[in-house]
C-alpha cells in the first residue's frame, strides 16, 4: 500500500523542522515505524534523561492514534512497566487534526506534569500521592539508572551530584556499573 | 516491524482492559444457559394463585421499536414547539440532557447560550448544512488539496474534505459505536455532529446505524429503561426498580419475546438469589471452574458396578443399565432413599468443628461445600437443557401421536406445558443453589430447604413421567397425573419464591461471610 499523502507530509515536517527535544525517524523499511527519543523536561525528576520510544502508525491513521510505548524504563504514575502510555489524547481523545509531532509534544509534557489521579501504575501513583517527595526521589534514581545511556561517562560522572543517593544496597552496584562504563 | 500486531503484541488487548476501566462488568457474564421460557400455568389457571399479584413480581412494561421510537418523536416535537428550535437541535439538546425534558426546558429558559454551546451547538446561525468546494484549500487531515476537493465544516468552522469526513465518521460509527456525541474532528472542538449534517456526509448503510444507535441512546440514557437482551431482540423493558433496591428485590420481568431476565443485572432470571450474590457465584463457578468441570459431565459411574451412565434426560433418576442399581445422578446416593421423608439429597451436612482442625480439613470442607451446591445448580442447569431436548423429541411423536390416537392439538398440549413448567422450575432450583451456598444458618434456614426440597422432588417426579414413551404418554391416566404434578410444581415454585421475596424485602436473611 502507498504512503499517504498525510504521513508523508508529516515525516518531512518532522525532519525538516524538529521539535526541540524530540527526534522521531521512521525505519527505511517501514516508513510507519519511527524510533522516538524524548527528553526529560528540564523541571521534572526526568531532566537529563532520554528516552526511547516506539511510535507506529496503524492502517486506519489518522482515524485511529498512533501506538506509542516507552522502551527505556520509567518510573512515572502513568507509565507502566511495559512502556504502555495512559494519556487521553492516545485514546477518546484522539482528533484525527492531531499529529505524531502533538502527540509526542503531549507525551514530554506528561512527564512534564504526572497525573496520579488517572493512574496506569497503581503502586507508583499511590506513592505519587502519599509520598510525594519520595516518589520524585524514585524517579530521578532511575532516570540515572536507565535514562542516561545517551551520555558519555564523563558526562554522567559530572551529573551525579544531581541524582539521589541510591537506597542503601543499591549504592555498591551503582558505583561498580558507573566505574567500569556501563550500565 | 512489519505489522502493527507485531508491534503491540502482547500488550493491547491487556491495555484497553486496563483503560477502559470496568463499568462494563454487569452482564458481561453470558448467561443464556437456555431459553428459559415463561411460566406458562396452563392448566393451573383455575387456581388462585395465579390470578393474583405475587410478591416476588415486579411492575414492567415492555416497548417495541416503534413504541421508543413515538417516544422519542413526542419529546422532540414538545422541545421544538416550546423552545421554538429546530427539531434537529431540539434532539441533540434533548440527548445532552438525558432526554430529561423537564431540566433542560429549565436550564435553557435560564441561559440559553451556555446550553446551546455546552450541547455543542454552538453561536447559532442560519442555513442547512452543505458540501462547498474552496479555492486554495488543504484538508489537515489527509493534507489533500487538489481542485475540485468537496468538503464540509460545521458552524464552528473547522474544515475538513469529504473523504476524511466520511472515514471519521464510519471510525466513529461502526468501530466505536458512538452516535448521539460525535464530535468535530478538529482537536479540542466539542462541537457535536447533527443529524442533518451526518446524512450528508455518509452512505445509506452507516446511515442506518447511525440512526439505529440514536434510538439506542434513548433507552440507555433513560434511568428506568432497559434493552431485552435477548438476542436479535429490539424490545426494551420500562421497570422502576432501582439500584439502591437490589438487595431487596429480584426483578424478574419478561419480555414480549419470552425471555425473562432480571432488570437489575440483565441475566437470564436468577429468582430467588439476589443479584451481588449472583454476580459472587458466577465469579466463584468461573474461577473454580477447573475444580467443578468434570461435575457438569454428562457421564459418570454407577455407583455399584462402575460401568459408564450416560445422561441424556434431565431425570436424576438414574439406573444402570448393567446392574439394575437405582441411584441419585446429584448425589449418587440410593434413589430408594429419595421421595421419602428423609430425602435431604438438597441439604449439605455441615460437619462438626472437631472434624476441621486443622486449615488443610477447613478447605477441604468448604471445597466440599462448595461443590454441593455447585454440583445441585450445574445439574439443574444441565437438566433443564436436557429436558428440553426431551420435549422436542416428543412433541414430533406427539404429532404422529395425534393421528394415530384421534387427540387433537389442543389436547397435547400439556405436555408444552410441563415441559415449560420444567425449565422454570429447574431454573428456580438452579439459583436456590446459590441462594444456599451463601446463606448463613437461622431460624429461617430450615423453611427454606423444605420448599427447596419439596419443589425439587415435584421436578424430579415431572420430569421421570415426561422421559416416558409416546405410547404410556397416550395414555389418559398419565396424561392426568402430569397435568396434575405440573400444576404441582408450578405451586411449589410460587411457595418457594414467595417466602424468599418476602424474607429478602424484610431483610431478614443472613449470609454467610464467606462470599
Ligand atoms: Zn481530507
Ligand atoms: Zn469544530
Ligand atoms: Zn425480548
Ligand atoms: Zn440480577
Ligand atoms: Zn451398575
Ligand atoms: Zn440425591
Amino acid at each position: 500500500m502507498a504512503l499517504p499523502k498525510r504521513i508523508i507530509k508529516e515525516t518531512e515536517r518532522l525532519m525538516a523542522e524538529p521539535v526541540p527535544g524530540i527526534s522521531a525517524v521512521p525505519h527505511g523499511d517501514n516508513l510507519r515505524y519511527f524510533d522516538v527519543t524524548i527528553d526529560g523536561p528540564e523541571s521534572s525528576p526526568y531532566n537529563h534523561g532520554r528516552y526511547k520510544l516506539e511510535l507506529f502508525l496503524p492502517d486506519d491513521y489518522p482515524m485511529t492514534p498512533p501506538k506509542v510505548r516507552f522502551m527505556t524504563k520509567i518510573y512515572h504514575p502513568n507509565i507502566d512497566k511495559l512502556g504502555r502510555i495512559c494519556l487521553d489524547v492516545l485514546k477518546s481523545n484522539w482528533s484525527p487534526a492531531l499529529q505524531i509531532r502533538t502527540i509526542l509534544l503531549s507525551i514530554q509534557a506528561l512527564l512534564g506534569a504526572p497525573n496520579p489521579d488517572d493512574p496506569l501504575d497503581p503502586n507508583v501513583a499511590k506513592k505519587w500521592v502519599d509520598d510525594p517527595d519520595d516518589a520524585i526521589r524514585e524517579a530521578k534514581v532511575w532516570t540515572w539508572k536507565f535514562g542516561m545511556d545517551y551520555l558519555g561517562f564523563e558526562e554522567r560522572k559530572k551529573l551525579r551530584s544531581d541524582f539521589p543517593t541510591m537506597a542503601k544496597g543499591d549504592e555498591n552496584y551503582h558505583r561498580a556499573k558507573i566505574s567500569d562504563g556501563t550500565t | 516491524m512489519s505489522s502493527e500486531d507485531e508491534f503491540m503484541s502482547g500488550m493491547s488487548s491487556e491495555e484497553d482492559d486496563m483503560l477502559q476501566g470496568s463499568d462494563n462488568d454487569e452482564g458481561s457474564v453470558d448467561d443464556f444457559g437456555f431459553d428459559e421460557p415463561e411460566p406458562d400455568l396452563g392448566y393451573s389457571q383455575k387456581d388462585d394463585v395465579q390470578a393474583k399479584k405475587k410478591s416476588f413480581d415486579v411492575n414492567f412494561k415492555v416497548f417495541q421499536p416503534k413504541d421508543i421510537q413515538a417516544q422519542q418523536d413526542g419529546l422532540i416535537d414538545e422541545v421544538n414547539m416550546i423552545l421554538d428550535i429546530r427539531k434537529e437541535d431540539a434532539a441533540i439538546l434533548l440527548r445532552h440532557f438525558r432526554w430529561n425534558k423537564e431540566r433542560l426546558i429549565e436550564d435553557y429558559m435560564d441561559r440559553p447560550k451556555k446550553v446551546l454551546e455546552a450541547a455543542g451547538l454552538g453561536p447559532s446561525a442560519t442555513g442547512p448544512p452543505k458540501l462547498e468546494i474552496i479555492r486554495g484549500f488543504t484538508c489537515d487531515i489527509c493534507c489533500e488539496d487538489e481542485a475540485g476537493l468537496q468538503s464540509f465544516a460545521m458552524k464552528c468552522g473547522h474544515r475538513f474534505c469529504v473523504s476524511c469526513y466520511n472515514q471519521y465518521l464510519s471510525q466513529k460509527i461502526k468501530e466505536e459505536g458512538e452516535a448521539a456525541r460525535i464530535q468535530c474532528p478538529s482537536d479540542g472542538c466539542k462541537r457535536i455532529i447533527g443529524a442533518r449534517s451526518l446524512d450528508l456526509l455518509v452512505t445509506a448503510d452507516l446511515r442506518h446505524r447511525y440512526h439505529e444507535l440514536l434510538t439506542r441512546t434513548y433507552v440507555e440514557d433513560k434511568e428506568h429503561f432497559k434493552w431485552c437482551p435477548a438476542p436479535d431482540c429490539e424490545n426494551a423493558i420500562e421497570c422502576g426498580i432501582k439500584k439502591k433496591d437490589l438487595d431487596k428485590v429480584v426483578p424478574t420481568v419478561a419480555c414480549d419475546c419470552k425471555h425473562r431476565f432480571c432488570f437489575g443485572c440483565i441475566l437470564a432470571d436468577h429468582q430467588p438469589a439476589p443479584c451481588t450474590l449472583v454476580k459472587k457465584w458466577l465469579k466463584k463457578c468461573a474461577d473454580d471452574s477447573e475444580t467443578a468441570n468434570w461435575i457438569s459431565a454428562n457421564t459418570k459411574e454407577c455407583p455399584r458396578c462402575n460401568s459408564t451412565i450416560e445422561k441424556n434426560g434431565g431425570c436424576n433418576h438414574m439406573t444402570c443399565r448393567k446392574c439394575k442399581h437405582e441411584f441419585c445422578w446429584m448425589c449418587m446416593g440410593l434413589w430408594s432413599e429419595h421421595g421419602t421423608s428423609w430425602y435431604n439429597c438438597n441439604r449439605f451436612e455441615e460437619r462438626s468443628g472437631s472434624d476441621a482442625r486443622d486449615a488443610q480439613a477447613k478447605s477441604r470442607i468448604s471445597l466440599e461445600r462448595y461443590l454441593h451446591y455447585y454440583n445441585r445448580y450445574a445439574n439443574h442447569e444441565q437438566s433443564a437443557k436436557l429436558d428440553k431436548d426431551i420435549y422436542n423429541k416428543t412433541e414430533k411423536k406427539m404429532i404422529q401421536l395425534q393421528s394415530a390416537s384421534g387427540m387433537s392439538w389442543i389436547e397435547v398440549q400439556y405436555l408444552n406445558s410441563a415441559s415449560q413448567a420444567l425449565q422454570t422450575c429447574r431454573q428456580t432450583l438452579k439459583w436456590t443453589y446459590a441462594f444456599a451456598f451463601y446463606l448463613a444458618r437461622n431460624n429461617l434456614t430450615e423453611m427454606f430447604e423444605d420448599n427447596q426440597k419439596d419443589l425439587e422432588m415435584a421436578v424430579e417426579a415431572l420430569s421421570e413421567m415426561f422421559e416416558k414413551n409416546v405410547t404410556e404418554l397416550a395414555e389418559q391416566k398419565l396424561k392426568v397425573e402430569i397435568m396434575d404434578k405440573t400444576t404441582y410444581c408450578n405451586k411449589r415454585r410460587i411457595i418457594l419464591l414467595e417466602d424468599t421475596a418476602d424474607n429478602l424485602a424484610n431483610g431478614v436473611w443472613s449470609w454467610s461471610t464467606d462470599f
